[in-house]
């Protein structure tokens, strides 16, 4: 496979995943778009790693990994307080956070 | 929502990403397999990497208690 290949997929998702996050209004939503996001990048690490045939991207994408398992909970319990409050889970109920 | 804001920003995107890749890469790289990635990966983690590690292990307990305290408490 091509560098080119790996990379043009690595845009596709990370392209899917600035749509969902945009166009989304629904927090569960956000955070798999996120995920995607996380993926894209580092996708894109890795295939760059293997390609210069270097193993420290390798090590940080573990790290990333890592990384994106403590923000996927962080949003999680966010999303499951916002719930305990409102009783539905709708960023737009979340008027008193934004500027 | 306006998704045909969003839908025209990702096509920028694309765009401007497609043209950096095409510059960048050329398409005459090709994979090599390194043989003994996973041992060097070993190395570096416990060697070299081994402060991030633990602080990524650092940063995984507090995201934990952080959880508990946001999550875990009735009002």
């Amino acid at each position: 496979m091509d560098l080119f290949i790996v990379t043009s997929i690595s845009m596709i998702l990370f392209a899917i995943g600035l749509y969902g996050i945009m166009t989304s209004n629904i927090g569960i939503k956000m955070l798999i778009s996120i995920e995607i996001l996380i993926n894209a990048a580092m996708l894109n690490l890795v295939a760059v790693a293997i390609n210069f045939s270097s193993v420290d991207p390798l090590i940080l994408a573990l790290f990333v990994i890592a990384i994106a398992a403590a923000e996927s909970v962080i949003g999680i319990s966010l999303l499951t307080a916002i719930y305990r409050k409102y009783g539905k889970v709708s960023l737009s109920l979340l008027r008193e956070i934004r500027w | 929502m306006n998704k045909k804001a969003a839908f025209s920003v990702t096509l920028i995107f694309i765009i401007v990403f497609l043209y950096e890749v095409v510059q960048i890469t050329g398409s005459k790289y090709v994979f090599t397999t390194q043989s003994q990635v996973i041992s060097q990966i070993s190395t570096g983690l416990f060697n070299s990497y081994l402060l991030p590690f633990e602080l990524i292990s650092m940063i995984l307990v507090g995201s934990i208690i952080g959880v508990l305290y946001i999550a875990g408490r009735n009002d």
